[in-house]
C-alpha cells in the first residue's frame, strides 16, 4: 500500500502542481567545426513541460555511450574520425523527462599535409565531372601550390605553353604555364593586349603558391595572379571567348596534351574573387592551412587522405566531384611538401 | 624533391592486349599514350617490379626509358602534335 500510496502521491502532485513531463519540439543540434581537435556544441533543442526543466548530456559514437562526455560540448578525438557522432539530450523536471537526440556528424582528420602528388608529364593526370563554367561561375578563384624543376622541362625558344595543371575555361581563363628559352617558368594569361606573364620563375625547385582569380563581366574578363602572395598579373583583360563546356583537370589539358612535371598540392576553388584577408589566409606565409572557413567549392589536398586512383574534393561540391587519377597509383602520392 | 623511380617501356601497338594492367601503372587500355600515328604505346612500371609479361618474353618492349629519356622522346613529332602558336 506504501508504494501504491506514493504513486498516488506523485501522480496528484503533478496535477496539483500543473506539472507536464518535457516534451522535445524541435531537436538538439551540433555546431563547430566536425574535425578532430574542435570542441563541439551540443544544444538543448526545444522542449515544452512544467515546472522548469533541466537538462543532461550524453555524446554518442556510433550510437554507444563515450565514457565522461557529459557536457554540453565535446573535444573530438582521434577515435571519432569518420565515425557517426550524436548527442542526446534527457529533459526533466518534476513532472518526468525525456530524451531527444542530436544531429549526426562525421568528424574529419585534423588538418595536416604531409603529401602532395607528383606528375610525369608523359601520361600522368586527374580528371573531374566539375564544370566551372563562367554562368554559372561568373567570378572565380583558383589556387594552388606547385614545385617545378628545370629538370625535364623543355626549353623553347620562344614562349610556348609547357603544360596546364589545371585548367578552368578552355580558351578563356585557365591557369597556364610557360617556359622560355633558360626553362623558366611562369604563369601567362592571355588578353586582348597581349599575354602578360608572372615574373616569379617557378621552376627554380622551390614550392610557389599560385592565386588566379577571374571575374566575368559584359565587358570581358579581368584576371588577375598572385604568387606567394604577391601580386605579379594586374587587371588582365581577357578575351571575350563563346563560354565552352569544360571541367576542371589536374595536370593536363586534355589527356595527353600540355602534361604537367613537378608536384602540386591543395588546389582549391573558389565561386567569388577572393578579398585581400582571405588571400592572406590562403597563402598563410607560405603553409597550406586548413580551408574550410574560406568555403571553398572544390579543394583536392593531392595526397593527404588520398588512395588511388581517387583525389577527394573536401570543397562544398562534395565527393561526388572528386578527381580520378589517370595512368598513376598511391606512389605518385609524395612526401614533399610546402 | 622526392620522385619516383619508375620505368618507361615503349611497346608496340600489336602487344596491348597482352598487357596485364594490374602490373603496371597505366589506368586501362583506354588510357595509355599512344604514338600519333597509333602504332606504339607507353607503360610504366615500379623499377623494383619488372612486370613477367616483359620478364618471360609475351611482350618485348621497342624501348625501355628512365623518366627523363621518355620525358625527351614524348616532345618529339612521333609522340606529340606541334606545339601551339604562342598567345601573340
Amino acid at each position: 500500500m506504501i508504494g501504491y500510496g506514493n504513486s498516488v502521491f506523485l501522480r496528484t502532485a503533478w496535477e496539483v502542481s500543473g506539472g507536464v513531463p518535457p516534451v522535445n519540439t524541435v531537436a538538439p543540434a551540433i555546431t563547430g567545426t566536425a574535425q578532430e581537435g574542435q570542441t563541439v556544441t551540443c544544444s538543448t533543442g526545444t522542449w515544452t513541460g512544467t515546472p522548469t526543466i533541466t537538462y543532461a548530456y550524453q555524446w554518442k559514437r556510433n550510437g554507444s555511450n563515450i565514457g565522461s562526455a557529459t557536457n554540453s560540448t565535446y573535444l573530438l578525438v582521434t577515435a571519432d574520425v569518420g565515425q557517426s557522432i550524436t548527442c542526446q539530450v534527457t529533459a526533466t523536471n518534476g513532472a518526468g523527462s525525456a530524451s531527444a537526440t542530436s544531429n549526426t556528424i562525421t568528424p574529419i582528420s585534423a588538418f595536416t599535409n604531409t603529401k602532395s602528388t607528383t606528375f610525369d608529364r608523359v601520361d600522368e593526370y586527374a580528371t573531374t565531372t566539375l564544370s566551372l563554367a563562367k554562368s554559372a561561375y561568373p567570378n572565380i578563384s583558383l589556387s594552388c601550390w606547385v614545385k617545378m624543376t628545370k629538370t625535364g622541362l623543355a626549353t623553347f625558344t620562344d614562349y610556348q605553353p609547357l603544360s596546364v595543371y589545371v585548367q578552368l575555361f578552355p580558351n578563356s581563363s585557365p591557369i597556364r604555364l610557360y617556359t622560355d628559352n633558360l626553362k623558366r617558368a611562369f604563369v601567362a594569361v592571355q588578353g586582348q593586349a597581349g599575354t602578360a606573364y608572372s615574373t616569379t620563375d617557378l621552376s627554380n625547385g622551390s614550392w610557389h603558391h599560385i592565386l588566379q582569380t577571374c571575374q566575368y563581366d559584359a565587358g570581358g574578363t579581368i584576371c588577375n595572379v598572385y604568387i606567394n602572395g604577391v601580386q605579379e598579373i594586374t587587371n588582365k583583360l581577357l578575351l571575350n571567348y563563346t563560354e565552352l563546356t569544360g571541367n576542371l583537370n589536374i595536370g593536363s589539358l586534355s589527356g595527353t596534351t600540355w602534361l604537367f612535371k613537378g608536384n602540386v598540392d591543395e588546389i582549391s576553388v573558389y565561386s567569388r574573387i577572393l578579398n585581400s584577408t582571405e588571400r592572406t589566409a590562403l597563402y598563410n606565409a607560405g603553409v597550406p592551412n586548413d580551408l574550410t572557413a574560406l568555403s571553398p567549392i572544390a579543394w583536392y589536398r593531392m595526397g593527404d587522405g588520398d588512395t588511388s586512383p581517387t583525389l577527394i574534393n573536401y570543397g562544398s561540391t562534395g565527393t561526388s566531384k572528386n578527381a580520378t587519377m589517370v595512368n598513376m597509383d598511391n606512389t605518385n602520392f609524395v612526401n614533399d611538401v610546402p | 624533391m622526392e620522385s619516383k623511380a619508375d620505368t618507361y617501356g615503349i611497346i608496340k601497338i600489336e602487344d596491348l592486349s597482352n598487357i596485364d594492367f594490374s602490373q603496371v601503372i597505366e589506368s586501362n587500355q583506354n588510357t595509355v599514350r599512344k604514338s600519333l600515328d597509333l602504332s606504339k604505346f607507353v607503360i610504366k612500371w615500379n623499377s623494383e617490379n619488372i612486370p613477367s609479361f616483359i620478364t618471360n618474353g609475351t611482350v618485348i618492349p621497342l624501348q625501355i626509358l628512365n623518366q627523363l629519356e621518355c620525358i625527351d622522346l614524348m616532345q618529339t613529332s612521333e609522340w606529340s602534335e606541334p606545339t601551339p602558336p604562342p598567345f601573340e
